[in-house]
């Protein structure tokens, strides 16, 4: 049971280091990018192409990135290259700049690359996929399979503050205000000299590396990867935390991913499945992101946390300048 | 707005209008339009009708199971037209495909609802303003959405024969390619679009492997946007204000 | 006596599908000036500043700002050079606070890009504190500083006006457009509004003010364009525009004063 529980949790928090990703490129930005869960699937993939070596069993998979490496090495190729990728898909969507023709454009790329991956055994494996992706830092550590899995944990965990601290500096920055800014009023921010596009594709790019990240960790953590782990309908499990939890709240994408994924998740899992259809759970998951989604839009549009505000009166009367006029009504003056 | 091809079991294709016809006349009624009443934006509501068809689908699956499905079809009798073969079931096809873009050509240039489309699709508040009795205009929008969807599905199934949940999603692909390419807000546009979009992707896919036909849409979707990012038919040139 | 050209625009004309919103419109501002830009509805105002502005491109015509040809340039490109505009409705960034608002106003000067904000935080914090005292002085000036923790779509239409006052002011333009200030305006916000144009003006920013309600044309600004049928066809002081017979002939039965 406790292993249970240390594996759910160690999933929860990768998803909730994608959810954090997602949550700068839909959350801070307003970019719906229907495809989200490609570019952690370029971490995984190429993160474990990295420090795998040439395959065992040449017949069974085959992959056409076959390095040793390190982990440390690893897990930051892929990681670059998921925002390689970004960089990539987010120029060609943004090009149109509307809403609508961008989620499109991301779903479309995201489908198609989907295909060709799973459809070709030569690039990744193909519906095989990578396995035997070695365990990181095992051999550097006596640890028992148990240990191993708190290790992976831990190691999780500290990921995920490390990236949670990052993106909430980001979003309290100059970068994060003018992101947010972009979202609510595109037109004003061009009349206020902000090149909306690069801002555009600098928060796709940065939501894509954090993408890469977390898949890194997701491959090694289960030891293989294959299409299954990166159907289309994962992107939306992401889309069901972050809007429970509140769109723009970072906490909210954290506690979001916990109530999804760890709670329900796990317990549509132990409903007895329906015999002769033995999709049935998984789909029943998707029949419940998708209502949670509408009825959070519909009810509490902002989520269980809402958007964090500004307090500049705190930030005034902690550095003891609070010495301005009163807003006092103001006087036509003849000219 | 979001269109999603949903897929059923039944043969019969005015069956299958009628039954998608009024589930999307249904969901427009219950779900959609109480955002439309707030005010609600664009892209709340295209995450919205996501949600809802990552629902159905996955409520399909719940219900229908996963699998492929076969349909009964009729006879192959081949038929010679010019260069190309022909059966029965695909002279269906066009035979319907060429019906429905009559039915709406005639909707939309000579009813008076057609026109209220039209009025509606420029500018919202001023139709509005004009007496047009919007939500009414939405709700018979997404029937008549709703029912092409159905008779589409009904004959894709008719068709190929097989389906599965999964036909909706790799239609959809094309779908998009070609509304987007024909430029999205003009149904004469999209009408071309998908016409040519069909026809290259199918040639392309029998040059080269049938699973690649998806990859082209999306190739010729990406150099549309990069060349000609209002689609191929929009003469209009300029930012949104 | 003459101020340097700020602006001037020359041969502007633009077409939308057949129809000819700007027609050959020609005309300067001086700089330090306040200048009407006045004609009535569909005379092509707004599109010309959409035009001046970069949010449209022209089909023909040139715009130079401070000497420098403008057309073809992004909106973001003509704002970074020093020309800022308001739009006919309120544009605030509703989720953001009014002080949020301030300070994605302040002209940037690189501090939003996210090299500088991992490895230069203390400068960005330091650049932060000074915009921050800065704006509550404007917000004070203005009279919007007790709101300055609201979100700024949660302010009344008045105050997110006023809002787009105080926020031009922080971006501290060499020019700026105010398209329409006063629409729908009640005579006591009117006033507020007045002081934030006299406030900008003190503060060396050329304005250029579309605007129908001519009693406020006349009391604050220097002078005055008339546009009618696309094309600026008159520019003075207002009381020569009111005996003009070609601004009359244009204005006939339009002439409001507030």
């Amino acid at each position: 049971m406790i292993d249970y529980i240390v594996s759910a949790l160690t999933l929860v928090s990768i998803f909730a280091i994608l959810a954090l990703g997602l949550n700068i490129q839909w959350g801070w930005s307003g970019m719906l990018n229907l495809t989200f869960i490609t570019f952690a699937a370029v971490g995984a993939y190429v993160s474990a192409g990295f420090d795998l070596g040439p395959p065992v069993y040449a017949h069974q998979q085959t992959y056409i990135i076959q390095l040793s490496t390190p982990f440390p090495v690893a897990l930051l190729a892929g990681t670059l290259a998921a925002g390689i990728a970004g960089g990539i898909v987010g120029a060609i969507a943004l090009r149109r700049l509307r809403s609508d023709y961008f989620a499109i454009v991301t779903l479309s790329i995201g489908l198609v690359i989907y295909q060709v991956v799973a459809q070709n055994r030569g690039i990744f494996g193909g519906q095989v996929g990578l396995f035997g992706i070695p365990q990181p830092f095992a051999d550097l550590l006596p640890l028992t399979p148990q240990q191993y899995m708190y290790f992976y944990l831990a190691m999780c965990l500290v990921a995920l503050l490390a990236v949670y601290l990052l993106v909430r500096h980001m979003f309290g920055s100059p970068f994060g205000r003018t992101m947010r800014a972009i979202r609510d009023d595109e037109l004003a921010a061009q009349a206020f000299a902000r090149p909306v596009f690069w801002f555009k594709l600098r928060a796709f790019v940065f939501g894509s590396l954090i993408a890469g990240f977390g898949g890194a960790l997701l491959s090694h953590f289960v030891g293989a990867f294959n299409p299954a782990g990166w159907t289309p309908g994962e992107t939306f499990v992401l889309y069901t935390a972050i809007f429970l939890g509140g769109t723009g709240n970072n906490l909210g994408s954290i506690l979001g991913t916990l109530i999804f994924v760890g709670i329900i998740s796990e317990v549509t899992r132990y409903i007895p499945p329906i015999p002769g259809n033995p999709d049935a759970n998984e789909a029943l998951r998707g029949v419940v992101a998708g209502l949670i989604i509408i009825l959070v839009l519909r009810y509490r549009p902002q989520g269980i946390l809402g958007e964090p505000r500004d307090n500049d009166a705190k930030r005034d009367s902690q550095a003891g300048t609070d010495t301005y006029l009163p807003a006092a009504p103001a006087v036509a003056q003849p000219t | 707005m979001a269109q999603y091809l949903t897929n059923n079991v039944f043969v019969d294709v005015l069956v299958g209008a009628i039954v998608v016809g009024a589930a999307a006349w249904l969901i427009n009624r219950t779900i959609i339009e109480p955002f439309n009443r707030r005010g609600a934006k664009v892209t709340v509501l295209f995450v919205v009708t996501i949600a809802l068809s990552l629902m159905i689908q996955n409520a399909i699956i719940v219900f229908f199971g996963g699998t492929t499905h076969s349909l009964v079809v009729p006879s192959e009798t081949v038929s010679q037209v010019g260069p190309f073969l022909f059966t029965a079931a695909d002279m269906i096809v066009m035979a319907v495909a060429v019906a429905i873009m009559l039915a709406v050509h005639v909707i939309l240039r000579y009813t008076t609802f057609g026109k209220s489309q039209r009025a509606v699709a420029d500018s919202r508040e001023l139709a509005s303003v004009t007496g047009i009795n919007m939500p009414r205009v939405v709700a018979l929008t997404w029937l008549m959405a709703g029912a092409i969807a159905g008779i589409a599905g009904a004959v894709i199934a008719f068709q190929g024969g097989t389906f599965s949940p999964l036909t909706g999603y790799t239609f959809l692909l094309v779908t998009f390619a070609a509304a987007v390419a024909g430029g999205l807000g003009r149904p004469y546009g999209a009408m071309i679009g998908a016409v040519i979009l069909g026809l290259v992707t199918e040639v392309g896919g029998a040059y080269l492997a049938s699973s690649y036909k998806q990859v082209i849409a999306v190739g010729i979707l990406v150099v549309v946007l990069l060349i000609r990012p209002s689609g191929l038919f929009d003469a209009r040139g300029r930012t949104t204000i | 006596m003459s101020a340097a050209l700020l602006l001037e625009v020359s041969g502007l004309s633009k077409s939308f599908g057949g129809v000819e919103a700007v027609r050959d419109c020609s005309f300067t501002v001086p700089e330090g000036s306040i200048t009407g830009l006045i004609g009535s509805n569909g005379a092509g105002k707004s599109t010309a500043v959409n035009l001046i502005s970069g949010f449209h491109r022209p089909d023909k015509g040139s715009v130079r700002f401070d000497g420098v040809e403008m057309v073809g340039l992004s909106p973001d490109q003509i704002a970074a050079r020093g020309m800022i505009r308001t739009f006919q409705t309120t544009r605030e960034w509703g989720s953001l606070t009014v002080m949020e608002n301030m300070l994605v106003a302040a002209p940037s000067r690189g501090r939003d890009s996210v090299w500088r904000s991992l490895f230069t935080p203390r400068a960005i914090a330091r650049a932060d504190r000074e915009d921050r005292q800065t704006a509550r002085g404007i917000l004070g000036e203005i009279g919007l500083v007790g709101l300055r923790d609201h979100r700024a779509g949660e302010l009344s239409g008045g105050q997110k006006r006023l809002l787009e006052f105080a926020r031009i002011m922080m971006a501290r333009p060499r020019m700026a457009l105010l398209d329409e200030p006063l629409a729908g305006v009640n005579p006591v916000l009117a006033e507020r509004i007045d002081h934030a144009v006299g406030y900008l003006r003190s503060s060396g920013i050329t304005l250029l003010i579309i605007e129908h309600n001519l009693g406020f044309v006349e009391a604050t600004c220097d002078t005055a364009i008339v546009m009618a049928l696309g094309t600026a066809i008159a520019t003075g002081r207002m009381e020569e525009l009111r005996t003009n017979p070609a601004v009359l002939d244009a204005y006939l039965g339009v002439a409001t004063v507030a």
